[in-house]
Order: structure tokens, then sequence, then C-alpha cells
């Protein structure tokens, strides 16, 4: 009889779990049929002590193993449900997920920050000065005096206001920090100095009148070229790639010597990517740093051109028309 | 500057491929930005620093490339014959008045005639970019790119009295020049003249008067040396650049001269012209040897390179052309070649025994310098504020510094604005003032291309005129403007309104504890009552407000704009500060109060009167919802705030809380008669 009791219920339970179509009529029968309080499993095992002593071992036994059934088949088709058709008429998982508008930090400073990363990371600090300077500290201090014809390839914005000791221009180089640094710090110096600087050109490809900079000193005793060179390779990796090729060419800057310029291999070519130099005993002596016992380097970098080499970049004027439709790509 | 391989051959020993060539062209400071393969010849076209003008002539190229290669030096060999029983002393006298001229050297060259070109003149000049204009302007411009030493020819037959006499301009004095414009010259000037006027402005131009034309018979050659700084100086004033006046003010050698004037000499000889003997020489002053003592440790030092010993050292500097006068164990005596005027110190050396070690075949190393650790802690504060304001989906732009006059005039407060004397047109002719026309810009710029909604913000300088001062400040600003995507699932944090770039502001400072409020404040720029200015405890720290439609007019703006500038100089410091409380111990009771109020009392009029009641047990209240509708009257406006209630010391409950909250309805009923919902 018990048995009887056993298969039936057993049979109304499959009959029932083959009609469940979604998960509230699922709860359901988990209620009916396992549920704590009026579950039909727990009904049965009230009735065990009607049931006499010898047989009440195995009727036990067999509403234990029913209801372990019941678990079993309840959680499969649980699961089913959650992965099958059943349930997508609930919920749409393809739907795309909630937009939230998020900024663009600008790239020329996203690349800044590149760069001073990995400066900040190699022990440098980060200077800062005046963007409208005077012609002493931009050219003068820098060993390019008024008559000198490396002046000619700084074209320069000049300020229509001059006072007794000063005229004023908008910085070509973020140099004059330079010098301002040597005058306010005593060596050893390890500096950095990002910023805007301007030039007199005409907007095009690969002018602009304003563009970004990052220029970088070093002073200590027995600072070399070897250092230098040292320092921006291991820099470039860090920039680029591991394996990235360098050279180093020999050039001119009024306020370094020896100077240099240093060229990547980007696809093929060698791309020009930064100047720098010894820092020259004349701008030492300019801002009373003793060339015999400190010696120094410096160089300088511009951010538009490696934003434009590293992300391949078609022209300069996208970095300054700021639209929206480029900005938020990076 | 354009070299020939073919010129070099003659000059040097040279014959390595055009490949190879290029390379030592680079790494001998002689970067090559063109090359351009002629029928028999290679031209590398060649950018010459200005402080080598001893590079803007073959012959000092050739020297550089002997130099580097380590082979013999060039030699220019050439030979002529002088016309017997003449002396030029009979031809044409030489004073130098104006010591500015240091050396002044000339040959006289008689019945030449002045035709086209041989062909092979004609073809080289043609192959270095120079236009063939007949036999005698072809030899100076010859003589110059072989050389790098000027020269110039005169008509002798038309210099008056046979005399040559360099001296200061007159003040007044008038020249007409080559290019057949006349000029005025002042006593700066250095003149070439003869016994009645100037003939030509020395290193710079020559004079039409008395130049070599088709009738010239008889030549004066010019081969002169002057002082760099000053043909500059002229050569500015009277905005004229020469191929020659482009050598002079960058210096040429002195020693050079009668060099240059035997050259053209001999190419006239050549040609079919009669030199007449000895070269008139005339100097100002002793040419002084330029010694320089190198010390061998200094040179491995700077460079770097501690295995390159003392023999290597001289061999090196014995490649230069430099003579070493003595040697002293640990350093040497140098003299230097008059061409090299760069070379003038220990370093100017060491730099050019850096160049023929290679550049490349120094071996890096790490600076030992430590200057201790860096605070980085400002940039980190303005990289939080602009994550904070891309998180509210404004997008960083960077804009020029310099606008037109009128737009430049757009500022929140008075500015005398900053002119460039010389800017690129007028459209950016003054420095800004303020970031707001930027913005405006880029966002016309941005609406008439697809966009819908704007938010950018810019953190950048500005530039005014204060009590004769020039200063520089750095602001933060923001723009919203338009509307969203207006997708259905826009929410609060997406819309493009007051409220959105109050809330941008208010994030910024949401972990300091501090709070800003805005004063009504009227600004030209901004809407009648919808200018305020941003207060921080009690400090202005920017301004706010809806952009005026004036304004918007001069951009051809018409969609709704709301723009804040903030000084962060004036709360940067507030940010490294973060403000905390903590966690508390036991739950909290809430309500929510929904009134009907007259639009007449402010949010911040109600939010007052509740911080007046120091209410028991308040701990913090917020706004929830605001709305307006026909149903509750035009007038009116609906308002939801939860109050949360909290006891620090044990868990509140809900009888102790509704007192405290029917404090605050009993006093927003009586105070600004509100209704209840």
């Amino acid at each position: 009889m018990h048995d009887e009791v056993i298969d039936s219920l057993k049979k109304e339970f499959i009959e029932k779990l083959n009609k469940i179509k979604d998960n509230p009529s699922l709860l359901a029968l988990k209620g009916e049929f396992v549920g704590r309080k009026r579950g039909k499993i727990n009904e049965l095992f009230k009735q065990m002590g009607k049931i006499p002593a010898e047989k009440r071992k195995i009727f036990g036994q067999a509403i234990n193993e029913l209801k372990s059934f019941f678990e079993q088949e309840l959680k499969q088709f649980e699961r089913n449900l959650k992965i099958g058709s059943l349930s997508q008429k609930e919920e749409d998982w393809t739907l795309p997920g909630y937009k939230i508008d998020i900024g663009s930090k600008h790239l020329l400073l996203q690349v800044m920050d590149e760069v001073i990363d990995i400066f900040l990371k190699m022990g440098y600090h980060i200077e800062d000065g005046p963007e409208v300077e005077t012609d002493y500290y931009n050219f003068t201090a820098l060993n390019i005096p008024e008559e000198h014809p490396a002046r000619d390839e700084h074209d320069t914005f000049y300020i229509d206001y001059e006072d007794r000791d000063n005229r004023y221009l908008l910085r070509t180089h973020t140099s004059p920090v330079q010098i301002r640094t040597m005058l306010k710090k005593k060596p050893p110096l390890k500096i950095i100095i990002p910023g805007k600087v301007f030039r007199k050109d005409e907007p095009d490809d690969t002018h602009s009148p304003v563009f970004h900079q990052l220029e970088g000193l070093v002073v200590g005793k027995k600072i070399s070229m070897a250092d230098l060179k040292g320092t921006l390779t291991t820099f470039l990796k860090a920039l680029f790639k591991e394996d990235v090729q360098v050279r180093f060419r020999p050039s001119f800057f009024p306020f370094t010597e020896p100077s240099a310029e240093v060229d990547v291999m980007m696809n093929g070519e060698w791309l020009e990517i930064l100047g720098c130099g010894m820092v020259d005993p004349a701008v030492f002596e300019n801002v009373g740093i003793d060339s015999e016992e400190y010696t120094g380097f410096a160089f300088g970098l511009g951010i538009d051109r490696i934003a434009m080499v590293k992300y391949k970049a078609r022209s300069l004027r996208l970095f300054y028309e700021n639209d929206l439709r480029f900005l938020r790509q990076f | 500057m354009k070299i020939s391989y073919n010129i070099l051959k003659e000059l040097i020993d040279i014959d390595i491929s055009v490949e190879e060539l290029t390379s030592v062209f680079n790494n001998a400071m002689l970067p090559v930005e063109e090359m351009e393969r002629t029928d028999d010849d290679t031209i590398f076209d060649v950018e010459i620093t200005p402080n080598r003008p001893d590079l803007l002539g073959h012959i000092g190229v050739a020297w550089q490339l002997s130099a580097f290669l380590n082979i013999s030096p060039p030699e220019l060999k050439f030979e002529y014959e002088t016309v017997k029983g003449e002396n030029i002393d009979d031809y044409i006298e030489v004073e130098i008045k104006d010591t500015r001229c240091r050396r002044y050297s000339g040959i006289v060259v008689r019945d030449f005639k002045i035709q086209e070109s041989p062909e092979w003149l004609k073809k080289r000049l043609e192959s270095l970019g120079i236009r063939s204009i007949n036999n005698a302007v072809d030899v100076s411009n010859y003589v110059m790119m072989i050389t790098g030493h000027p020269i110039h020819t005169f008509d002798l037959n038309l210099l008056k009295g046979r005399k040559i006499i360099v001296r200061k301009g007159i003040k007044g004095e008038k020249i007409l020049c080559l290019d057949e414009e006349e000029r005025e010259l002042t006593e700066d000037d250095i003149v070439i003249a003869d016994t009645e006027k100037a003939v030509a402005i020395a290193g710079v131009i020559g004079g039409e008067e008395t130049g070599v034309n088709d009738e010239t018979t008889d030549i004066f050659i010019e081969s002169a040396y002057f002082i760099p700084r000053f043909i500059r100086y002229t050569a500015r004033r009277l905005r004229v650049s020469t191929e020659s006046s482009y050598r002079f003010e960058r210096g040429a050698d002195i020693k050079a001269t009668v060099l240059a004037a035997k050259y053209a000499a001999y190419l006239f000889y050549k040609m079919g012209g009669k030199i007449i003997p000895s070269v008139k020489d005339v100097r100002a002053g002793e040419i002084s040897d330029n010694i320089i003592k190198l010390r061998f440790e200094r040179v491995r030092m700077v460079l770097g390179v501690y295995e390159l010993s003392d023999d290597k050292i001289v061999e090196i500097v014995r490649r230069l052309g430099i003579k070493i006068l003595s040697s002293a164990g640990k350093s040497i005596e140098c003299l230097i070649p008059s061409f090299r005027r760069d070379i003038f110190r220990e370093i100017d050396i060491i730099e050019e025994i850096g160049i023929l070690y290679g550049y490349n075949n120094i071996e890096g190393t790490i600076p030992s310098v430590f200057s201790g650790i860096y605070n980085d802690e400002d940039r980190k504060i303005k990289n939080r504020v602009e994550n904070i304001l891309m998180n509210y989906g404004f997008s960083q732009v960077v804009n020029y510094s310099f606008l037109s006059e009128k737009e430049a005039s757009v500022s929140l407060e008075k500015r005398e604005i900053i002119k460039i004397k010389n800017p690129l047109s007028l459209n950016f002719e003054f420095l800004r003032a303020s970031i707001l026309p930027s913005l405006l810009k880029n966002s016309e710029y941005n609406l008439n291309r697809e966009q819908k909604g704007i938010k950018i913000f810019e953190l950048g300088r500005i530039f005014y005129l204060e009590q004769n001062k020039i200063r520089e400040e750095e602001h933060l600003s923001m723009l919203i403007a338009g509307e969203g995507e207006n997708r259905w699932e826009q929410k609060k944090s997406d819309m493009y309104d007051f409220r959105a770039l109050k809330g941008a502001i208010e994030s910024i400072f949401q972990k300091t504890g501090k709070e800003i409020s805005l004063i009504n404040h009227d600004n030209s720029v901004f809407k009648k009552g919808v200018s305020f200015e941003i207060i921080m405890d009690n400090r202005k720290i920017g301004y706010m407000g809806e952009i005026a439609d004036d304004l918007k007019q001069l951009y051809d703006l018409d969609k709704k704009m709301f723009y804040a500038e903030l000084y962060p100089i004036e709360f940067i410091n507030e940010l490294k500060e973060v403000k905390y409380k903590d966690v508390p111990k036991y739950p909290s009771v809430w309500f929510d109060l929904s009134i009907i109020v007259s639009k007449e009392n402010s949010y911040s009029d109600i939010k007052k009167a509740i911080g007046s009641l120091a209410i028991k047990y308040l701990e913090e209240f917020y706004l929830l919802d605001v709305y307006e509708g026909k149903n509750i009257g035009d007038d009116n406006r609906s308002i939801s705030i939860r109050f949360i209630f909290r006891a620090s010391d044990r868990t509140l409950n809900s009888e102790e809380a509704e007192e405290s909250f029917n404090k605050i309805k009993d006093e927003l009923v009586k105070k600004f008669n509100v209704k209840i919902r």
C-alpha cells in the first residue's frame, strides 16, 4: 500500500513537472512537493508514526529516495529553464548594456602623461614655468644672443608690451624653465618640463603655431654623453617597444655641446623623435654653475610628433580642431 | 646646401657607394634631406647647422668627410699665368677705414669677354641648383660653392678714382643694388665705396652701377672678411638675405680670402681673361692664432668613454686639421685651423672627437644622480579632477592660446588683454583672458558636425595685464550645450543642463566634505538671473551660468549653453585632504517627504530653514525628486526629500525619529506654507 502511495506521487510529480513553462510555476511545484511546511514529502513523513515499527525503516528510506529524486529533477529542470528558450521570454539577454557617456582625455595629454610617467619612474622631478617668457630666459641665457643666426630657426611671437627690463614673447621651447630651475636650485638636478610652446608657423599637416614639448635636464658630477644615450634609449624602449631601433646623429643646438638628434626606426623608416646634448658650459656660466665641477645633459621631444608617430595620425591639425568624433576615440 | 659627389671626388680620394656615403653624411653632421641622381652625378641636399659655415662649400664638406673617414684632407689644385711687367698697384688702390672689415683681398682681370659660360660650368651650377647668368656671375657663384667664401666682381673701369675704400655708411646715403632696389644706409653699415660713392653693401649685396655688365672687359675681384655680427645686423635691418650675407653672418674663413680670389682668377684665366700679377691684400689688425688646451681626462669624462686612449685622442684631433703645438702629458695645446670658426673652447674639440669616434659607438649608461623622490601630488589631483569630469561625460579639448580681438575680449572678469606684435593673422592677434571663447568655438565647430550635445572641458592658461604686469593663470573650464542622444534609458547623469554641470562641479569636491554654493552675480557673458559666482569657504573659486544670447550670436549658436570657469589655484589644496567620517554602528531610520511649495522659495531656502532647526538625530537629508506640472499649479513646485535619522550610541526607534521628522514638517508648513502630499 505504501509503495503505491510513493509510485502515484512520483507519477503525479512527473506529469506536473512536464507541464511547467516558467519560473513561478516551478517554484509552486517545488512548494507542493518538497516544501518544508506543506510539501507532500513532509506530509508523508508526518504519517510515519502510524506505520508499524518493522516497516517504518523501509518506508522512511523510500520517502528519502523520493525526496532526493524530486530535488534532483527540480534542480535539473531549473537549470534547463535558465539557459533554455523558456527564460528568453522573460529577458532578452542580447540587449546591449546600459550606456554611460564617458568623456576622453585629449590624446596629446594622454601621450604627455605616458611620457611623464616613464620619467617619474626614473626619478625625475617636474618643473613648470610661464608661457609668456622674457627674451632673456628664452634666448640669451640659453646662449642664443640677439645676433645669433640660430634665432632665425625659432619663429617667435613677440608680445606687444615691454617694460624697463624685458622684452616679452611666447616661449618657443620649455628650455627657459631649465634656466629658471638652475637659478633657483642647486645641483644635483634631474628634472622634466612638460608644457605648451609656440612658434610662428602656419598650421598645416606637420606644423602648428601651438604645440607641446617635454624637456629634461640632468646636472651632476661626471654626467656624460654615455649617460645621455643610456637614458634616452631606456626611455624610447619604454615608450615604443623593447626592441625599438634607435640612432644618434650629431647636430647643433646653441645650448648644448656636443649635440645630437635621435631617430627611431618605425615601419622601415628613420623618424626624428628628439634633440639632445650635453649642457653647454656657456649656459652653466649664465646660471652660476661651475662647469668644471658639474656637467649635465638636456633633451627635448615634441609630444605632438610622438602622438602622430604612435597613432599614425594623418595631420597635426587633428589635435587642435577638437572634433569630438576624433577626440572620443582615445 | 647641395653637394655634388663628382666635385667631392675631385677634392678627396673617396670612392664608396651612394648608400654608404649617405650614412657617412648623416653621422658626420651633414644630415641628408634629399638625394638626387643625375646622369653622371649624385646630388645630396644637406642641412647645414648655423654653427658650421665651413660646410657651406665643397672644400669644407670634403674636409669633414676626410676627417670622418680618416683619409687625406682635400686639396684645391690649380695654376694660372699672370701678365708680365704689370702690377695691380697701377690699377687699383684699397684702403680699409672701417676695421669691422678685417681683411680685403682682390685681383684684377683684364680683357675678359662677358658671354655665356662653358657647358661644364653651366651644368655644374645647374646641378647645384644655381641658374647660369653669364660667365662672370657664374664664376662668383661657383667659387662660393667650392670654397664656401663669397666673392664679388666689379667692373674695374666703373670704379671712380680707381680706389676701393671700406668705410662706415653715411647717414642718408643711398645705393642702387644689384636687385634693382635702392637702399638707404646708416653709420652702422659697412660700405664698400669708390672715391665718389658706395658701390656695395659689404658682405650683403653689390651695387648695380659698378657691377659687371655685358660691356665689361676689366674686372676687379673682391674677396674680403667682415666681422659676422655686423653683416647680420645690416642684412636684418635691410631685410635682405643673400647667399653672401648668409655665409658672412655665420662667419667666413679670414685666411681663405686670397685662395678664393685666386681660384676665381684661375677660372677667369681658363675662360680667356688676363690676370694682373700679385694679389691685393690689405688687413686691419693681426690675425691671431686660435690655440686651445685639451685635457685627455676631460674628453673621456664628458663623452663617458673611458677606454678612449690618449693616443687615439691625438690621432682623431690630427684628422681634424688641428696642429698639436705641445704635449704636457695629461693635455695638449691645439692650433685650430682658421676655417673652423665653431671651435673656440675645449668642449668644441671634445664634440668633434665624439663625432669622429661615432655617437653610435658610445655605450649607454644610466646617470647616478638621485635628487630625492618627487611629490607628484598636484598632478595627481589634477588628473583626478579630469577623471571625475570624464566620468560625467566631459571630453578634454586643447586650444590655441590666441584669438581675434573680439573673441579675446570675452572674459568673465574685466581684463586688459595682451596683444601679439607679429600674429599669424588678425584671428590670432590677442592672448585669451578666459577659456570661454575657446570652448564656444569648439561648440560651434562640433554642433555643425553632427554632434547633438557638447560636454567639453579645458585645463589651460589665460593671460592679462594688471598694473603693468603680465599675469598668467591656469583655469579649468567646462561647457555643456545641446542635448543628449535622447535615449529612453537616459539617466540623470546623462543630462545636458544646468544641474548636470553643477553636479560635475560638486563631485569634484565630494570627498573633501566641502560644499560649494552659488551666489547670484550679474555677468555680461551670462543670461541675467542664470549667472553666479561659485563660492567655497567664503572664497570665490569661479563663475557659472547660462551663456547670454548676444554672445551665442557671435558664434552662430542657438542651443542652450551652460558654462563654468574655475580657478584651481583657489581650491587645489583643499582637494588634497579627504575628510572621513566613521562608518555608523547602528541602523538608521528614514522618512520621505513630498511637499508642494511656491516657486518663490528655493531649495536652498528650505535647506537653510531645516539646517537652522538643529533637529535631533537628523544625520542628513537629500533631494529625491523635483516635479513641476499643471496639476499642482504653475506657481508651485513639488519637492521630495529623504531624511535620515540615526543615534550614534544605540538603535533609534521609529517613534523618536518620527518626532524629529514631524518637527521638520511643522516648520516647513509654518515657514513656507507648504502642502504635504
